[in-house]
């Protein structure tokens, strides 16, 4: 019983770490922000160097969505929503979460990793020593690339992804180009790509931030790197499906509130 | 003039610095002797404000550094350096490029002055042509003199040495010894100097601090420091040089 105790309050614990970092690190980016050259590097590194897998994993998701949904409208008449049905995913769930997905993967392991590495071998302690904030060098570079990457790939992944889905339709499947493609833009409203990109805000915040945080508090040398990053992705995972989640609920009610009041946009 | 007064720091249970104090004047290389484990890094580290202590002070001339925000420390501290035991050069980066580091973050030279303040720096510690080269590339050795050259080409005031010569063979050691010596001539800095080798000490000191459970016990010239006759002093020499006639080495 006091084991999980303890561990709750660890949690607990943590969570507020995390928070005081996360103040340290605004209040120094606030004071002096990062330079552009460090921006531009953590920009290259989480959102070019991710555009490949983010690409393969939007586009074969695109076929797959495309392959069930025909298969499982065509036999009652629904085939012609396969388009809107992917595009709609895309943008709105698979897109952002998959690529969060990947991103924690290819770079959030890597934050985790070099930040603990780092901490480690005493690189973040000699930072310090020659009066360079590592919030401000390390940390803050890393959070605006996410934050601003983020949603760029997650509407790159949806539109690789629609396209993977028009291909099959197309060649496999039969559909015309029309057929495919004339739902979406009457169907996708301003909510939708909008859901998508907040959801890709809060999904580049947590990656960045507990990634970082796990890199900048690791102990214990090569075998304390390796659980930091481990204890890293899988609380970005969870975080990720936990937050989509009150995400979706949250932003369809207050789309349905919106519309209540003001009448539909789109 | 560094003074430290009263200084407490703890890692959970274990009490490490027990009220320390020490006043290292200006300009001179004070090394601090001292079993493993008695908070000699760690003194080092709370000098920098890497870390805080429990309680106590430390002023660096009249300014009390343990009450200075973050933004005022990292301020403070650009006028100090540290050495760390395990070189800390930065990986991702080649030996040139850590060794321009603080010139490229606090100063507005050109990239034509950085370079030559490197090459300068380089050359000073017998690193020329090395500046293309990774870390990883160097040995242990070679490793401590880029780092003592990212720490020379800034010429800080005050430099921190954490075990300048742990882990290199006595060669390399008495090298390191040099350059310390060296860096000290043309920088006219106040050095602080941590470490268990007493070869090292005698070496580079001007005076000699002991560090004993958390506490200075002894702080006297090199000369007068190896004449203590109390055991603990005793004890640490002749088991560090067993036969050694240590003051005419």
């Amino acid at each position: 019983m006091d084991f999980y105790f303890y561990k709750v309050f660890d949690s607990f614990v943590g969570v507020g770490l995390w928070g005081i970092l996360m103040a340290r690190t605004f209040w120094a980016t606030l004071k002096r922000p990062p330079s552009w050259n460090l921006i531009l590097d953590q920009l290259y590194n989480i959102g070019v160097l991710s555009l490949p897998v983010v690409a393969i994993t939007g586009f074969s998701t695109g076929l797959v969505l495309a392959a069930q949904s025909f298969y499982q409208l065509g036999d009652k008449g629904l085939a012609s929503a396969t388009g809107l049905l992917v595009g709609k995913s895309m943008l709105t769930e698979i897109g952002p979460v998959l690529t969060a997905f990947m991103v924690t993967g290819r770079v959030g392991s890597s934050m985790t990793a070099v930040l603990g590495t780092m901490q480690v071998t005493e690189q973040v302690d000699a930072l310090r020593s020659m009066a360079v904030n590592p919030l401000r060098y390390l940390v803050a570079p890393r959070i605006i690339g996410c934050l601003t990457m983020l949603p760029v790939l997650t509407i790159f992944s949806a539109v690789v992804g629609v396209y993977g889905g028009y291909l099959i339709s197309v060649n496999v499947f039969g559909m015309t180009k029309q057929g495919y493609f004339d739902p979406i833009p009457s169907n996708v409203t301003y909510f939708d790509i909008w859901t998508g990109i907040i959801k890709a805000l809060c999904f580049g915040f947590i990656i960045s931030t507990i990634s970082c945080y796990k890199g900048m508090t690791t102990r214990g040398g090569a075998a304390g790197v390796g659980k930091s990053t481990t204890n890293s992705v899988v609380i970005c995972y969870s975080y990720i499906l936990v937050i989509n989640f009150i995400l979706t609920v949250g932003l369809n009610v207050m789309n349905l509130i919106f519309i209540e009041r003001f009448g539909k946009v789109s | 003039m560094i003074r430290v007064k009263d200084l407490y720091k703890a890692y959970g249970n274990k009490q490490v610095l027990r009220g320390l104090n020490l006043e290292i004047q200006t300009g001179e290389t004070l090394v601090i002797l001292g079993r493993s484990g008695t908070g000699k890094s760690v003194l080092l580290r709370q000098i920098l404000g890497i870390e805080k202590p429990d309680s106590g002070e430390i002023f660096l001339d009249d300014l009390c550094l343990t009450q200075l925000g973050e933004h005022a420390l990292y301020k403070a501290i650009r006028e100090m350096g540290m050495l760390f035991q395990a070189s800390a050069l930065f990986d991702s980066m080649t030996v040139g490029e850590n060794t321009a580091f603080y010139l490229r973050e606090h100063s507005h030279f050109s990239q034509a002055t950085i370079q030559s303040k490197v090459l300068e720096a380089l050359s000073m510690v017998g690193l020329e042509g090395t500046e293309n080269l990774m870390p990883s590339n160097l040995s242990g050795g070679m490793r401590k003199r880029a780092a003592l050259a990212r720490l020379i080409v800034y010429r800080p005031k005050v430099l921190l040495y954490d075990e300048p010569t742990t882990g290199l063979d006595p060669i390399t050691a008495m090298q390191i010894n040099d350059l310390i010596v060296k860096t000290q001539q043309e920088l006219h800095a106040t050095s602080v100097v941590v470490t268990h080798d007493i070869c090292s000490a005698l070496h580079v000191a001007d005076r000699i601090a002991l560090n004993h459970e958390g506490k200075i016990v002894y702080i006297a010239t090199k000369e007068e420091f190896v004449k203590i006759q109390d055991p603990l002093v005793k004890n640490f020499l002749k088991n560090s040089i067993p036969n050694g006639d240590l003051i005419n080495e």
